[in-house]
Protein backbone atom coordinates (compact mmCIF):
# COMPACT_ATOMS: atom_id res chain seq x y z
CA UNK A 1 0.00 0.00 0.00
CA UNK A 2 2.12 3.03 -1.01
CA UNK A 3 0.00 5.84 0.63
CA UNK A 4 0.79 4.20 4.08
CA UNK A 5 2.34 6.85 7.12
CA UNK A 6 5.28 5.00 8.40
CA UNK A 7 3.67 5.15 12.00
CA UNK A 8 0.70 3.13 10.52
CA UNK A 9 0.72 -0.18 11.22
CA UNK A 10 1.46 -2.74 8.82
CA UNK A 11 -2.04 -4.66 8.64
CA UNK A 12 -3.84 -1.20 8.48
CA UNK A 13 -5.71 -0.93 5.44
CA UNK A 14 -7.84 2.08 5.35
CA UNK A 15 -5.93 4.53 3.01
CA UNK A 16 -4.82 7.82 4.48
CA UNK A 17 -6.03 10.96 3.24
CA UNK A 18 -4.85 12.95 0.68
CA UNK A 19 -2.76 10.03 -0.53
CA UNK A 20 -2.29 9.47 -4.44
CA UNK A 21 -4.88 6.38 -4.44
CA UNK A 22 -7.37 9.21 -3.74
CA UNK A 23 -10.96 8.69 -2.13
CA UNK A 24 -12.31 6.82 -5.23
CA UNK A 25 -9.55 4.41 -5.42
CA UNK A 26 -10.74 0.93 -4.95
CA UNK A 27 -9.64 -0.78 -1.92
CA UNK A 28 -8.62 -3.95 -1.62
CA UNK A 29 -10.43 -6.22 1.15
CA UNK A 30 -9.94 -9.80 1.81
CA UNK A 31 -12.94 -11.58 1.68
CA UNK A 32 -15.54 -10.81 4.00
CA UNK A 33 -15.72 -12.78 7.05
CA UNK A 34 -19.33 -14.24 7.07
CA UNK A 35 -18.53 -15.30 3.29
CA UNK A 36 -15.45 -17.33 4.53
CA UNK A 37 -17.14 -19.78 6.59
CA UNK A 38 -20.08 -20.62 4.86
CA UNK A 39 -19.53 -23.94 3.00
CA UNK A 40 -21.91 -26.49 3.73
CA UNK A 41 -19.37 -29.56 3.55
CA UNK A 42 -17.60 -27.93 6.10
CA UNK A 43 -20.42 -27.51 8.59
CA UNK A 44 -20.46 -30.44 11.44
CA UNK A 45 -23.52 -30.86 13.04
CA UNK A 46 -22.85 -33.08 15.43
CA UNK A 47 -24.80 -36.20 16.16
CA UNK A 48 -27.65 -35.10 18.28
CA UNK A 49 -28.17 -32.38 15.88
CA UNK A 50 -28.38 -35.02 12.36
CA UNK A 51 -30.89 -37.11 14.96
CA UNK A 52 -33.40 -33.97 15.27
CA UNK A 53 -33.25 -33.36 11.57
CA UNK A 54 -33.93 -37.12 11.17
CA UNK A 55 -36.71 -37.19 13.34
CA UNK A 56 -38.15 -33.89 11.52
CA UNK A 57 -37.69 -35.67 7.99
CA UNK A 58 -39.55 -38.89 9.35
CA UNK A 59 -42.31 -36.76 10.91
CA UNK A 60 -42.48 -34.35 7.91
CA UNK A 61 -42.44 -31.70 10.78
CA UNK A 62 -40.97 -28.00 10.89
CA UNK A 63 -37.67 -28.16 12.91
CA UNK A 64 -36.96 -25.47 15.09
CA UNK A 65 -33.28 -24.66 16.25
CA UNK A 66 -32.78 -22.85 19.30
CA UNK A 67 -29.30 -21.80 20.99
CA UNK A 68 -27.12 -18.85 21.12
CA UNK A 69 -25.90 -16.37 18.40
CA UNK A 70 -23.25 -18.02 16.39
CA UNK A 71 -23.89 -21.45 17.37
CA UNK A 72 -24.88 -22.73 13.96
CA UNK A 73 -28.43 -22.72 13.75
CA UNK A 74 -28.84 -20.79 10.29
CA UNK A 75 -25.98 -22.97 8.85
CA UNK A 76 -27.53 -26.19 9.34
CA UNK A 77 -30.21 -25.28 6.59
CA UNK A 78 -27.45 -24.58 4.34
CA UNK A 79 -25.83 -27.82 5.14
CA UNK A 80 -29.05 -29.56 4.79
CA UNK A 81 -30.36 -28.23 1.35
CA UNK A 82 -26.64 -29.16 0.17
CA UNK A 83 -26.83 -32.98 1.65
CA UNK A 84 -30.77 -33.78 0.04
CA UNK A 85 -28.81 -31.70 -3.27
CA UNK A 86 -31.47 -28.84 -3.19
CA UNK A 87 -28.83 -26.02 -3.73
CA UNK A 88 -29.54 -22.86 -1.37
CA UNK A 89 -32.36 -23.05 1.11
CA UNK A 90 -35.05 -20.65 0.50
CA UNK A 91 -34.14 -17.90 3.37
CA UNK A 92 -36.92 -15.71 5.28
CA UNK A 93 -35.29 -13.18 7.50
CA UNK A 94 -38.00 -12.23 10.60
CA UNK A 95 -38.66 -8.96 11.01
CA UNK A 96 -40.41 -7.76 14.34
CA UNK A 97 -43.50 -7.03 11.72
CA UNK A 98 -43.62 -9.98 9.65
CA UNK A 99 -47.10 -11.12 9.47
CA UNK A 100 -48.02 -15.21 8.40
CA UNK A 101 -49.28 -13.45 5.40
CA UNK A 102 -45.51 -12.06 4.94
CA UNK A 103 -44.39 -15.71 5.36
CA UNK A 104 -45.98 -16.21 2.03
CA UNK A 105 -46.49 -13.48 -0.23
CA UNK A 106 -46.56 -9.62 -0.27
CA UNK A 107 -48.58 -7.43 -2.38
CA UNK A 108 -47.72 -3.60 -3.28
CA UNK A 109 -50.83 -2.08 -3.07
CA UNK A 110 -49.05 1.19 -2.83
CA UNK A 111 -46.97 0.27 -6.10
CA UNK A 112 -50.21 -0.50 -7.84
CA UNK A 113 -51.93 2.69 -6.66
CA UNK A 114 -49.37 4.87 -7.68
CA UNK A 115 -49.74 3.17 -11.21
CA UNK A 116 -53.80 3.62 -11.60
CA UNK A 117 -53.11 6.78 -10.75
CA UNK A 118 -50.60 7.80 -13.30
CA UNK A 119 -52.42 5.45 -16.35
CA UNK A 120 -49.62 2.89 -16.07
CA UNK A 121 -51.32 -0.77 -16.31
CA UNK A 122 -49.34 -3.72 -15.40
CA UNK A 123 -50.18 -7.24 -14.65
CA UNK A 124 -51.85 -8.02 -10.98
CA UNK A 125 -49.12 -10.30 -10.14
CA UNK A 126 -46.10 -8.06 -11.00
CA UNK A 127 -47.06 -6.44 -7.47
CA UNK A 128 -46.66 -9.81 -5.86
CA UNK A 129 -43.69 -10.94 -4.36
CA UNK A 130 -43.56 -14.11 -2.38
CA UNK A 131 -41.99 -14.94 0.74
CA UNK A 132 -39.73 -17.68 1.57
CA UNK A 133 -42.67 -20.36 2.55
CA UNK A 134 -44.56 -18.73 -0.54
CA UNK A 135 -42.33 -19.59 -3.04
CA UNK A 136 -41.57 -23.23 -1.58
CA UNK A 137 -45.57 -23.79 -2.16
CA UNK A 138 -45.62 -22.57 -5.39
CA UNK A 139 -42.35 -24.17 -6.72
CA UNK A 140 -43.59 -27.84 -4.72
CA UNK A 141 -46.47 -28.06 -7.87
CA UNK A 142 -44.12 -26.88 -10.68
CA UNK A 143 -44.53 -24.12 -13.06
CA UNK A 144 -47.76 -25.88 -14.75
CA UNK A 145 -49.56 -26.70 -12.25
CA UNK A 146 -52.87 -24.78 -12.31
CA UNK A 147 -54.12 -22.06 -9.69
CA UNK A 148 -57.86 -22.73 -8.24
CA UNK A 149 -60.08 -19.94 -8.74
CA UNK A 150 -60.97 -18.62 -5.03
CA UNK A 151 -64.52 -19.58 -4.10
CA UNK A 152 -66.97 -16.56 -4.38
CA UNK A 153 -65.13 -15.31 -7.66
CA UNK A 154 -66.44 -15.40 -10.96
CA UNK A 155 -65.18 -17.28 -13.70
CA UNK A 156 -65.69 -15.17 -16.05
CA UNK A 157 -62.24 -12.16 -17.00
CA UNK A 158 -62.55 -9.50 -14.35
CA UNK A 159 -64.00 -6.25 -15.16
CA UNK A 160 -61.58 -3.00 -15.65
CA UNK A 161 -62.59 -0.89 -12.89
CA UNK A 162 -59.80 1.07 -11.86
CA UNK A 163 -60.72 0.58 -7.63
CA UNK A 164 -60.40 -2.82 -8.37
CA UNK A 165 -57.26 -5.16 -7.72
CA UNK A 166 -58.58 -7.20 -10.78
CA UNK A 167 -58.05 -3.74 -13.10
CA UNK A 168 -55.43 -5.32 -15.72
CA UNK A 169 -55.62 -8.05 -17.86
CA UNK A 170 -56.70 -11.45 -17.86
CA UNK A 171 -55.91 -13.87 -14.23
CA UNK A 172 -52.99 -15.95 -14.00
CA UNK A 173 -53.72 -19.28 -14.93
CA UNK A 174 -50.99 -21.65 -13.36
CA UNK A 175 -48.00 -21.10 -10.78
CA UNK A 176 -45.80 -20.19 -12.94
CA UNK A 177 -47.83 -16.97 -13.91
CA UNK A 178 -47.13 -15.63 -10.74
CA UNK A 179 -43.28 -15.79 -10.49
CA UNK A 180 -41.09 -14.18 -12.94
CA UNK A 181 -37.61 -15.12 -12.16
CA UNK A 182 -36.19 -18.69 -13.17
CA UNK A 183 -39.24 -21.25 -11.93
CA UNK A 184 -37.40 -24.13 -10.72
CA UNK A 185 -38.79 -28.10 -11.51
CA UNK A 186 -41.60 -29.03 -8.70
CA UNK A 187 -39.42 -30.49 -6.61
CA UNK A 188 -38.83 -30.20 -2.61
CA UNK A 189 -37.40 -26.99 -0.75
CA UNK A 190 -35.39 -26.49 2.01
CA UNK A 191 -36.94 -23.16 3.92
CA UNK A 192 -35.39 -20.90 6.22
CA UNK A 193 -37.24 -19.01 8.53
CA UNK A 194 -34.55 -17.27 10.57
CA UNK A 195 -35.11 -15.53 14.21
CA UNK A 196 -38.56 -16.26 14.29
CA UNK A 197 -38.44 -14.67 17.69
CA UNK A 198 -38.49 -11.73 16.77
CA UNK A 199 -42.32 -11.57 15.05
CA UNK A 200 -45.34 -11.01 16.31
CA UNK A 201 -46.82 -13.86 18.54
CA UNK A 202 -49.45 -15.31 16.26
CA UNK A 203 -46.80 -15.41 13.46
CA UNK A 204 -45.64 -18.59 14.20
CA UNK A 205 -48.90 -20.66 14.37
CA UNK A 206 -50.07 -19.06 11.38
CA UNK A 207 -46.99 -20.06 9.84
CA UNK A 208 -47.60 -24.17 10.84
CA UNK A 209 -50.97 -23.89 9.44
CA UNK A 210 -49.80 -22.94 5.82
CA UNK A 211 -47.28 -25.81 6.08
CA UNK A 212 -49.68 -28.35 6.91
CA UNK A 213 -52.03 -27.26 4.13
CA UNK A 214 -50.12 -26.39 1.71
CA UNK A 215 -52.07 -24.02 0.05
CA UNK A 216 -52.93 -20.07 0.32
CA UNK A 217 -55.21 -17.51 -1.16
CA UNK A 218 -54.18 -14.48 -2.97
CA UNK A 219 -57.46 -12.60 -2.41
CA UNK A 220 -55.78 -9.51 -4.57
CA UNK A 221 -55.50 -11.99 -7.63
CA UNK A 222 -58.95 -13.96 -6.51
CA UNK A 223 -56.86 -16.99 -6.52
CA UNK A 224 -55.31 -20.17 -4.79
CA UNK A 225 -52.25 -21.43 -4.88
CA UNK A 226 -52.33 -24.90 -4.47
CA UNK A 227 -48.68 -26.67 -3.55
CA UNK A 228 -48.12 -30.52 -4.05
CA UNK A 229 -48.26 -32.32 -0.52
CA UNK A 230 -45.52 -34.87 -2.72
CA UNK A 231 -43.35 -31.70 -2.09
CA UNK A 232 -43.58 -30.77 1.50
CA UNK A 233 -40.79 -28.43 2.42
CA UNK A 234 -38.24 -28.80 4.55
CA UNK A 235 -38.80 -25.71 7.16
CA UNK A 236 -36.13 -24.99 9.88
CA UNK A 237 -36.97 -22.28 11.70
CA UNK A 238 -33.97 -20.69 13.94
CA UNK A 239 -34.83 -18.52 17.10
CA UNK A 240 -32.42 -17.04 19.58
CA UNK A 241 -34.51 -18.48 22.66
CA UNK A 242 -37.59 -20.90 22.97
CA UNK A 243 -39.21 -18.17 25.20
CA UNK A 244 -41.68 -16.42 23.69
CA UNK A 245 -42.83 -19.01 21.48
CA UNK A 246 -46.49 -20.29 21.93
CA UNK A 247 -47.06 -23.55 23.19
CA UNK A 248 -49.52 -24.81 20.66
CA UNK A 249 -46.47 -23.80 18.33
CA UNK A 250 -43.92 -25.88 19.64
CA UNK A 251 -45.87 -28.81 20.19
CA UNK A 252 -46.34 -28.86 16.64
CA UNK A 253 -42.30 -28.48 15.68
CA UNK A 254 -39.46 -30.77 16.29
CA UNK A 255 -37.42 -29.19 18.47
CA UNK A 256 -33.76 -28.96 19.53
CA UNK A 257 -31.36 -26.86 21.20
CA UNK A 258 -27.60 -26.63 19.82
CA UNK A 259 -25.96 -26.27 23.71
CA UNK A 260 -22.68 -24.26 23.74
CA UNK A 261 -19.93 -26.04 22.62
CA UNK A 262 -17.71 -27.72 25.56
CA UNK A 263 -14.03 -27.59 24.51
CA UNK A 264 -13.45 -30.62 22.76
CA UNK A 265 -16.47 -29.63 20.47
CA UNK A 266 -15.24 -26.28 19.85
CA UNK A 267 -11.97 -27.84 18.55
CA UNK A 268 -13.90 -30.38 16.45
CA UNK A 269 -16.03 -27.73 14.91
CA UNK A 270 -13.18 -25.27 14.29
CA UNK A 271 -10.80 -27.79 12.77
CA UNK A 272 -13.66 -28.90 10.13
CA UNK A 273 -13.57 -25.04 9.13
CA UNK A 274 -10.11 -24.98 8.69
CA UNK A 275 -9.41 -21.34 9.49
CA UNK A 276 -6.10 -19.91 8.00
CA UNK A 277 -4.44 -19.52 10.81
CA UNK A 278 -4.70 -23.57 11.37
CA UNK A 279 -3.78 -24.08 7.94
CA UNK A 280 -0.64 -22.48 8.35
CA UNK A 281 0.18 -24.17 10.91
CA UNK A 282 0.97 -21.08 13.04
CA UNK A 283 2.16 -21.68 16.87
CA UNK A 284 -0.12 -19.18 17.52
CA UNK A 285 -3.26 -21.92 16.88
CA UNK A 286 -3.17 -23.50 19.82
CA UNK A 287 -2.14 -20.73 22.00
CA UNK A 288 -5.09 -19.06 20.56
CA UNK A 289 -7.45 -22.18 21.28
CA UNK A 290 -6.45 -22.44 24.75
CA UNK A 291 -6.91 -18.92 25.28
CA UNK A 292 -10.34 -18.76 24.59
CA UNK A 293 -11.44 -21.80 26.78
CA UNK A 294 -10.07 -19.88 29.33
CA UNK A 295 -11.70 -16.69 28.13
CA UNK A 296 -14.88 -18.17 27.20
CA UNK A 297 -15.23 -19.38 30.84
CA UNK A 298 -14.57 -16.20 32.58
CA UNK A 299 -17.07 -14.71 30.39
CA UNK A 300 -19.81 -17.24 30.87
CA UNK A 301 -19.21 -17.08 34.53
CA UNK A 302 -20.36 -12.96 34.43
CA UNK A 303 -21.61 -12.31 31.21
CA UNK A 304 -22.57 -13.43 27.44
CA UNK A 305 -20.58 -16.17 26.12
CA UNK A 306 -18.45 -16.00 23.03
CA UNK A 307 -19.79 -18.31 20.55
CA UNK A 308 -18.28 -20.63 18.20
CA UNK A 309 -18.16 -18.05 14.95
CA UNK A 310 -16.93 -15.25 16.73
CA UNK A 311 -14.13 -17.45 17.70
CA UNK A 312 -13.31 -18.22 13.87
CA UNK A 313 -13.72 -14.16 13.65
CA UNK A 314 -11.02 -14.04 16.49
CA UNK A 315 -8.97 -16.61 14.56
CA UNK A 316 -8.60 -14.54 11.78
CA UNK A 317 -8.01 -11.27 13.39
CA UNK A 318 -5.34 -12.81 14.70
CA UNK A 319 -3.79 -14.14 11.28
CA UNK A 320 -4.58 -10.55 9.99
CA UNK A 321 -3.09 -8.16 12.61
CA UNK A 322 -0.16 -10.25 14.20
CA UNK A 323 3.36 -10.19 12.39
CA UNK A 324 4.30 -13.46 10.62
CA UNK A 325 7.23 -14.04 12.52
CA UNK A 326 5.72 -14.02 16.46
CA UNK A 327 5.42 -17.11 17.90
CA UNK A 328 3.68 -16.39 21.10
CA UNK A 329 0.19 -14.72 21.28
CA UNK A 330 0.78 -12.91 24.49
CA UNK A 331 4.09 -11.28 23.50
CA UNK A 332 2.51 -8.60 21.60
CA UNK A 333 -0.13 -7.10 23.85
CA UNK A 334 -1.30 -4.15 21.25
CA UNK A 335 -2.14 -6.97 18.63
CA UNK A 336 -3.70 -8.82 21.38
CA UNK A 337 -5.70 -6.22 22.92
CA UNK A 338 -6.82 -5.47 18.56
CA UNK A 339 -7.96 -8.71 18.17
CA UNK A 340 -9.39 -9.96 21.32
CA UNK A 341 -12.07 -6.81 20.18
CA UNK A 342 -13.62 -9.31 18.43
CA UNK A 343 -14.79 -11.66 21.34
CA UNK A 344 -15.65 -8.80 23.66
CA UNK A 345 -18.87 -6.81 22.78
CA UNK A 346 -19.52 -4.78 25.89
CA UNK A 347 -17.82 -2.53 27.91
CA UNK A 348 -18.10 -5.20 30.51
CA UNK A 349 -16.67 -7.90 28.26
CA UNK A 350 -13.67 -5.76 27.68
CA UNK A 351 -12.96 -5.54 31.52
CA UNK A 352 -13.02 -8.55 32.05
CA UNK A 353 -10.84 -9.91 29.12
CA UNK A 354 -8.71 -7.27 30.20
CA UNK A 355 -8.26 -8.53 33.60
CA UNK A 356 -8.04 -12.43 32.85
CA UNK A 357 -5.17 -11.47 30.42
CA UNK A 358 -3.60 -9.19 32.67
CA UNK A 359 -3.79 -6.36 29.76
CA UNK A 360 -3.05 -2.70 30.47
CA UNK A 361 -6.73 -1.08 30.42
CA UNK A 362 -5.29 1.76 27.94
CA UNK A 363 -4.61 -1.20 25.39
CA UNK A 364 -8.18 -1.89 25.21
CA UNK A 365 -9.53 1.36 25.21
CA UNK A 366 -10.02 1.52 29.18
CA UNK A 367 -7.39 3.75 30.51
CA UNK B 1 -28.52 -42.86 13.57
CA UNK B 2 -27.57 -45.89 14.25
CA UNK B 3 -28.94 -48.87 12.14
CA UNK B 4 -25.70 -51.48 13.36
CA UNK B 5 -27.66 -52.99 16.52
CA UNK B 6 -28.29 -56.03 15.95
CA UNK B 7 -31.30 -58.27 15.59
CA UNK B 8 -30.89 -59.57 19.24
CA UNK B 9 -30.37 -55.98 20.85
CA UNK B 10 -33.10 -54.59 22.86
CA UNK B 11 -35.20 -51.90 20.78
CA UNK B 12 -35.78 -49.56 23.43
CA UNK B 13 -38.51 -47.74 21.13
CA UNK B 14 -40.72 -50.86 21.76
CA UNK B 15 -40.93 -49.46 25.50
CA UNK B 16 -41.90 -46.09 24.88
CA UNK B 17 -44.85 -46.27 26.68
CA UNK B 18 -43.85 -46.74 29.85
CA UNK B 19 -40.95 -44.24 29.09
CA UNK B 20 -43.25 -41.60 28.57
CA UNK B 21 -44.96 -42.03 31.33
CA UNK B 22 -41.77 -41.92 33.39
CA UNK B 23 -41.22 -38.59 31.64
CA UNK B 24 -45.05 -36.93 32.46
CA UNK B 25 -44.05 -37.99 36.33
CA UNK B 26 -40.43 -35.48 35.78
CA UNK B 27 -43.27 -32.53 34.49
CA UNK B 28 -42.86 -33.31 30.82
CA UNK B 29 -46.12 -31.67 29.43
CA UNK B 30 -46.50 -34.64 26.81
CA UNK B 31 -49.68 -34.83 24.98
CA UNK B 32 -51.26 -37.88 22.71
CA UNK B 33 -50.45 -36.35 19.69
CA UNK B 34 -46.85 -36.57 21.43
CA UNK B 35 -47.46 -40.39 22.00
CA UNK B 36 -48.54 -40.56 17.97
CA UNK B 37 -45.31 -38.96 17.17
CA UNK B 38 -43.48 -41.24 18.62
CA UNK B 39 -45.12 -44.37 17.53
CA UNK B 40 -44.84 -42.73 14.25
CA UNK B 41 -41.05 -42.53 13.93
CA UNK B 42 -40.49 -46.29 15.94
CA UNK B 43 -42.96 -47.73 13.02
CA UNK B 44 -41.25 -45.75 10.79
CA UNK B 45 -37.41 -46.79 11.89
CA UNK B 46 -38.66 -50.57 12.49
CA UNK B 47 -39.84 -50.47 8.73
CA UNK B 48 -36.62 -49.34 7.73
CA UNK B 49 -34.94 -52.03 10.25
CA UNK B 50 -33.78 -49.81 12.53
CA UNK B 51 -33.04 -50.62 16.15
CA UNK B 52 -32.62 -48.19 18.57
CA UNK B 53 -30.66 -50.29 21.12
CA UNK B 54 -28.18 -47.60 22.85
CA UNK B 55 -29.52 -45.57 25.27
CA UNK B 56 -27.81 -42.45 24.09
CA UNK B 57 -29.27 -42.92 20.76
CA UNK B 58 -32.81 -43.31 22.33
CA UNK B 59 -32.23 -39.86 23.67
CA UNK B 60 -31.12 -38.26 20.41
CA UNK B 61 -34.29 -39.50 18.74
CA UNK B 62 -36.99 -38.91 21.61
CA UNK B 63 -35.35 -35.50 22.38
CA UNK B 64 -36.63 -33.73 19.48
CA UNK B 65 -40.42 -35.13 19.92
CA UNK B 66 -40.29 -34.70 23.98
CA UNK B 67 -38.20 -31.39 24.69
CA UNK B 68 -39.86 -28.33 24.22
CA UNK B 69 -37.17 -26.17 25.90
CA UNK B 70 -33.22 -26.45 26.40
CA UNK B 71 -33.78 -27.02 29.83
CA UNK B 72 -35.94 -30.10 29.28
CA UNK B 73 -33.60 -31.34 26.77
CA UNK B 74 -30.50 -30.82 29.26
CA UNK B 75 -32.72 -32.77 32.36
CA UNK B 76 -33.43 -35.90 29.74
CA UNK B 77 -30.48 -37.60 29.78
CA UNK B 78 -30.22 -37.71 33.59
CA UNK B 79 -34.37 -38.76 33.87
CA UNK B 80 -33.03 -41.64 31.22
CA UNK B 81 -30.90 -42.78 33.68
CA UNK B 82 -32.95 -43.25 36.16
CA UNK B 83 -35.52 -45.49 34.11
CA UNK B 84 -34.73 -48.74 34.83
CA UNK B 85 -37.88 -50.27 34.04
CA UNK B 86 -37.05 -51.37 30.67
CA UNK B 87 -34.07 -53.01 31.57
CA UNK B 88 -35.90 -54.76 34.64
CA UNK B 89 -39.20 -55.78 32.39
CA UNK B 90 -36.24 -57.40 29.96
CA UNK B 91 -34.30 -59.41 32.23
CA UNK B 92 -37.45 -61.06 33.47
CA UNK B 93 -38.53 -61.69 29.94
CA UNK B 94 -42.05 -59.92 30.02
CA UNK B 95 -44.35 -59.20 27.22
CA UNK B 96 -44.34 -55.76 25.89
CA UNK B 97 -47.74 -54.34 26.08
CA UNK B 98 -50.22 -55.32 23.21
CA UNK B 99 -50.97 -51.38 22.91
CA UNK B 100 -48.03 -48.90 23.68
CA UNK B 101 -50.79 -46.38 23.34
CA UNK B 102 -53.31 -48.14 26.12
CA UNK B 103 -50.21 -48.92 28.16
CA UNK B 104 -48.73 -45.07 28.12
CA UNK B 105 -52.59 -43.87 28.60
CA UNK B 106 -52.75 -45.32 32.23
CA UNK B 107 -52.64 -43.58 35.48
CA UNK B 108 -49.19 -42.43 36.09
CA UNK B 109 -47.14 -44.89 37.82
CA UNK B 110 -45.36 -44.54 41.01
CA UNK B 111 -41.71 -42.81 40.38
CA UNK B 112 -39.26 -45.53 41.45
CA UNK B 113 -37.87 -48.33 40.04
CA UNK B 114 -40.23 -51.44 40.81
CA UNK B 115 -39.34 -54.83 41.80
CA UNK B 116 -40.29 -56.49 38.53
CA UNK B 117 -43.44 -58.51 38.82
CA UNK B 118 -43.59 -62.16 37.96
CA UNK B 119 -44.66 -62.51 34.64
CA UNK B 120 -48.12 -64.34 35.41
CA UNK B 121 -48.51 -61.25 37.44
CA UNK B 122 -47.64 -59.06 34.72
CA UNK B 123 -49.57 -60.58 31.84
CA UNK B 124 -53.31 -60.44 33.15
CA UNK B 125 -55.55 -58.18 31.23
CA UNK B 126 -54.83 -54.39 32.14
CA UNK B 127 -58.10 -52.34 32.30
CA UNK B 128 -57.75 -49.70 29.52
CA UNK B 129 -57.91 -46.49 29.98
CA UNK B 130 -61.20 -45.69 28.25
CA UNK B 131 -63.60 -48.53 28.64
CA UNK B 132 -64.78 -49.94 25.88
CA UNK B 133 -68.60 -48.71 25.38
CA UNK B 134 -71.03 -51.68 26.33
CA UNK B 135 -72.79 -53.09 23.21
CA UNK B 136 -76.58 -52.21 24.00
CA UNK B 137 -79.39 -52.22 21.52
CA UNK B 138 -82.28 -49.56 22.18
CA UNK B 139 -84.76 -52.52 20.71
CA UNK B 140 -83.48 -55.44 22.77
CA UNK B 141 -83.30 -53.79 26.02
CA UNK B 142 -85.02 -51.63 28.06
CA UNK B 143 -84.04 -47.70 28.45
CA UNK B 144 -81.48 -47.61 31.26
CA UNK B 145 -81.02 -50.96 32.20
CA UNK B 146 -79.23 -53.98 30.62
CA UNK B 147 -80.38 -57.16 28.76
CA UNK B 148 -79.88 -58.72 31.91
CA UNK B 149 -82.29 -56.25 33.25
CA UNK B 150 -79.21 -55.02 35.58
CA UNK B 151 -78.88 -51.32 36.03
CA UNK B 152 -75.89 -50.24 34.49
CA UNK B 153 -73.33 -48.78 36.95
CA UNK B 154 -73.86 -45.13 35.84
CA UNK B 155 -77.14 -45.88 36.98
CA UNK B 156 -76.92 -47.59 39.85
CA UNK B 157 -78.64 -46.05 42.89
CA UNK B 158 -80.31 -43.68 40.58
CA UNK B 159 -84.64 -44.77 40.76
CA UNK B 160 -83.96 -45.37 45.05
CA UNK B 161 -83.19 -41.37 45.38
CA UNK B 162 -85.38 -40.25 43.21
CA UNK B 163 -88.28 -42.53 44.79
CA UNK B 164 -87.06 -41.20 48.37
CA UNK B 165 -87.43 -37.59 46.87
CA UNK B 166 -91.33 -38.69 45.78
CA UNK B 167 -91.76 -39.42 49.37
CA UNK B 168 -90.87 -36.45 50.48
CA UNK B 169 -92.20 -34.23 48.18
CA UNK B 170 -95.82 -35.44 48.37
CA UNK B 171 -95.35 -35.51 52.50
CA UNK B 172 -94.90 -31.56 51.86
CA UNK B 173 -97.46 -31.33 49.88
CA UNK B 174 -100.01 -32.70 52.31
CA UNK B 175 -98.67 -30.91 55.35
CA UNK B 176 -99.26 -27.49 52.79
CA UNK B 177 -102.70 -28.75 52.37
CA UNK B 178 -102.94 -29.44 55.80
CA UNK B 179 -102.00 -26.14 57.02
CA UNK B 180 -104.26 -24.33 54.28
CA UNK B 181 -107.50 -25.97 55.21
CA UNK B 182 -106.32 -25.93 58.93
Amino acid sequence: MPDKDATQPDWWVVPQRGGTQGKAASLRLPEPFFNRYKDPDRYDPGAALIAAVNVALILGQPLLLTGEPGSGKTRLAYWLAAQMGLGDPLVQAVKSTTSGKDLLYSFDELARFRDAQSGASRPQQEYLEFGALGRAILFSGGRERRLKRDAGRSESPPTRDAGSALDTGALPQTHGALFSGDFPPAQRQVVLIDELDKAPRDTPNDLLTEIEGMEFPIPELGVRVMGDTENLPVVVITSNSDKGLPEPFLRRCVYHHIPPADDRRRREIVERQQPKLMVKESPLYDQAMEMFDTLHEAIGREGRRPGTAELLAWLDAIDAVYPPDCKVLRDDKIALAVTIKTLAKTADDVKLIARVLELDPSLVGLG
Amino acid sequence: MTGAASATDPDLLEYFAPLLRHLRNHRFQLSIVDELRVLTLHQELRRRGIRISDRIELVRVIAPIVCRSADEQERLSDILDSWKIVAERQAAGVARPTSNLQESRRAPADESPRPVPKVQAAIPAQAPWIPAPAVTSRSSAPRGRASNGSMPPNRRGFLPWVGGGAVLALLLIAYLLWVSLA
